[in-house]
């Protein structure tokens, strides 16, 4: 996808500029502004982090909400890993639904780019940020949970959140 | 006086007396020594009997030549000091000593993790067999989960393999429900109880991380 793009810009100048767009979708990467730009040097490996203060998440849940920004990881200082719960704000939500836009909720974080390790010595990651919005009490909000969810909220006692997933990796 | 010394090398440094003494003495070269009963004395007469009882005692001290708590031939020694240590020089330069205690290989510092590891993955092997795996492989994982009741199963093509020992690791990535999922798993691990290599699919890289950037189809697999 970014080599396409890069072919259709025409001069060097314009490489960098034309990448700091949104339009690929990529988080900001360092690349180099020159005419011959290799397959390896596209592609550098980005060093996934916590999901912290400002993050966006995807809501993999029927509570009504479409993306929510964590506005504090609770339990840690440096952020909220895969089972973590955070708090968030809702961003985008489908209109009938049982939050709405701006609504402060309680979300589990069942999906993470971070990889996070077992105790036998196995780790995992997915490919993206997502989260189960639940109450206070850590019970979820909706009905039905959409996506794989990790064996670690049985540690943390999601337990209902594991009999509502499609899949658990 | 008579002393006796352990050193195996000193047989050889011996002067050889040999022309000193008369042919009939080869009659006992049938005897063989072991070389942690050298004894070096400084003169004395040729005496038969006591050289032939010297020379079974010497037999009998090769066959426990590792122990140190020998009576016999200490006592032994006082007397016949003297008769043996000709006849030991001669057999020495006429029989080869082969009675030697087998040496026990010695460990290098930089060789211990190796061996631990290789100690490591026999015991692993125990459990199941592990078969060859490379980057680019289409693999079929059987795990034991934590509440240990039904084997989960992952497939999906191995993406890098990091071989540390025992703590070979291989990364598996795979797309359930929508998400890709990546997870590395130690190989000799035993909470896995069944690794299988279903089929291969050609690449040129050892890591192949640029299948993140591609389509699912790549890293898409039907479980049967």
């Amino acid at each position: 996808m970014a080599a396409r793009f890069l072919s259709k810009s025409s001069s060097g100048s314009s490489l960098l500029g034309a990448l700091g767009t949104s339009l690929l979708g990529v988080g900001s990467v360092a690349r180099q502004t020159t005419s011959n730009l290799t397959y390896s040097d596209i592609f550098f490996q980005q060093q996934r982090t916590f999901i912290q203060m400002g993050t966006k998440l995807k809501v993999v849940d029927n509570s009504g909400a479409k993306r929510v920004m964590c506005i504090q990881a609770l339990k840690s200082k440096k952020g909220a890993k895969l089972g973590d719960i955070i708090i968030g704000s809702v961003k985008e939500a489908q209109p009938r639904g049982k939050v709405k836009k701006g609504d402060v909720v309680y979300g589990v974080v069942v999906r993470a780019a971070m990889q996070r390790g077992r105790c036998d010595g196995s780790h995992v990651r997915f490919d993206d940020n997502a989260v189960v919005l639940v109450n206070k009490q850590g019970e979820p909000i909706g009905t039905r949970v959409f996506g794989p969810v990790p064996h670690e909220l049985r540690k943390k006692k999601h337990v209902k959140i594991l009999a509502l997933a499609e899949h658990i990796a | 006086m008579a002393s006796s010394s352990l050193l195996p090398h000193s047989l050889l440094s011996l002067p050889t007396a040999s022309s000193r003494f008369p042919k009939s003495s080869l009659t006992i070269s049938s005897i063989s020594f072991s070389l942690n009963q050298v004894s070096i004395t400084r003169t004395g007469s040729v005496a038969f009997q006591p050289l032939v009882r010297r020379g079974r005692e010497s037999t009998f001290g090769i066959a426990r030549a590792g122990e140190t708590g020998e009576e016999e031939t200490p006592a032994e020694t006082g007397g016949d000091e003297s008769a043996t240590e000709t006849l030991e020089e001669e057999s020495s330069v006429a029989v080869a000593v082969e009675e030697k205690p087998p040496k026990k290989p010695i460990v290098k510092l930089n060789e211990i993790i190796g061996i631990l590891n290789k100690k490591a993955i026999e015991e692993a092997e125990t459990i199941k067999v592990v078969p060859d795996i490379k980057p680019g492989d289409i693999v079929e994982i059987k795990k034991e989960k934590a509440n240990r009741r039904r084997l989960a199963l992952y497939k999906g093509i191995v993406i890098s393999k990091s071989s540390s020992g025992v703590h070979t690791t291989i990364r598996i990535r795979y797309m359930t429900s929508g998400t890709a999922v990546e997870i590395v798993f130690p190989v000799y691990s035993p909470k896995i109880k069944e690794i299988k290599v279903v089929s291969h699919r050609d690449v040129r890289r050892a890591k192949l991380y640029y299948l993140r950037e591609k389509l699912p189809r790549f890293y898409t697999f039907k479980k049967k």
